[in-house]
């Protein structure tokens, strides 16, 4: 049985669009964010969880995504509703 | 129906404050040699008086790992502009390479384990860029021996034609210093 997550899952997708939410116009991948949210919450959220916040914020219109062609890489960037919905309670 | 009105978070009262005052609370807990760093219940009490707005304890918390995060990322857009300014010295890069170069730097930079893959691909672009430059030098070479081939016959064809002689050397002297 899998245990219980460190961080809650709320939290995480919070901290996605925090970690997005930092110099916004830069597009950050997956293993940024794997980076960038694991120090905003002091470790502990596995790559899946990531994953998992990143496609409920995604369907939520929170974040979109963009191919960089020459990187190779899916980065991430957050909407002008996910800023919106990062700024009030 | 209209929705009930929603607050600003108390962190993004604090995130959302000008630059200027994010380095100041910043240095509190970071300060420069010799300065002593203020403890959270310090800050927390002056945040009223300096911004006129309370947080809780884990607000600040939270608020000062993000403030790591968002340092580090400034920092690295300011070492960005500094290689981006030093490549600009260049006058046969292009703003629009400049800024895609300053972007990766930025992105390799801002790595908190500065793994190679920032540096990859800075690498990878520049590789890009050459295979590109040297497809047009190809281009340049191809078309340079079609037009070679063309003098040669125009050469054969005014042979004994002195004018016409002349104004083909002036031609190919042309061609040289193309």
């Amino acid at each position: 049985m899998a245990g219980k997550p460190t961080v809650s899952v709320g939290r995480v997708r919070q901290k996605i669009r925090e970690a997005l939410n930092i110099r916004p116009g830069s597009g950050k991948t997956e293993s940024m964010l794997e980076e960038m949210v694991n120090e905003l919450v002091g470790g502990g959220v596995s790559l899946q969880e990531i994953r998992d916040a990143i496609k409920w914020n995604h369907d939520q219109v929170f974040i979109r995504s963009e191919y960089d062609d020459e990187a190779e890489v899916t980065e991430w960037f957050i909407t002008g509703l996910g800023i919106e919905q990062e700024n009030i309670k | 129906m209209d929705e009930p009105l929603r607050e600003p978070r108390e962190d993004a009262k604090l995130k959302n404050l000008p630059e200027e005052e994010l380095l100041v609370l910043w240095s509190w807990r970071h300060p420069e040699q010799g300065g002593k760093k203020l403890k959270f219940s310090a800050i927390q009490a002056e945040i009223p008086l300096r911004y006129g707005f309370t947080v809780s304890g884990s607000t600040l918390s939270d608020f000062y790992a993000w403030l790591k995060v968002w340092k580090r990322w400034r920092d690295a857009q300011d070492f960005a502009m500094q290689a981006r300014a030093e490549l600009a010295k260049d006058p046969t890069i292009s703003d629009a390479e400049l800024d895609r170069f300053a972007e990766r730097v930025l992105k390799a930079e801002a790595a908190v384990n500065r793994d190679v893959k920032g540096y990859v691909s800075l690498r990878r672009m520049t590789l890009a860029e050459k295979k590109e430059a040297r497809e047009r030098d190809k281009l340049t070479l191809a078309t340079k021996t079609d037009v070679e081939k063309g003098l040669d016959a125009l050469a054969a064809e005014i042979e004994g034609n002195a004018p016409a002689m002349a104004i083909y050397q002036k031609l190919r002297e042309v061609l040289k210093k193309a």
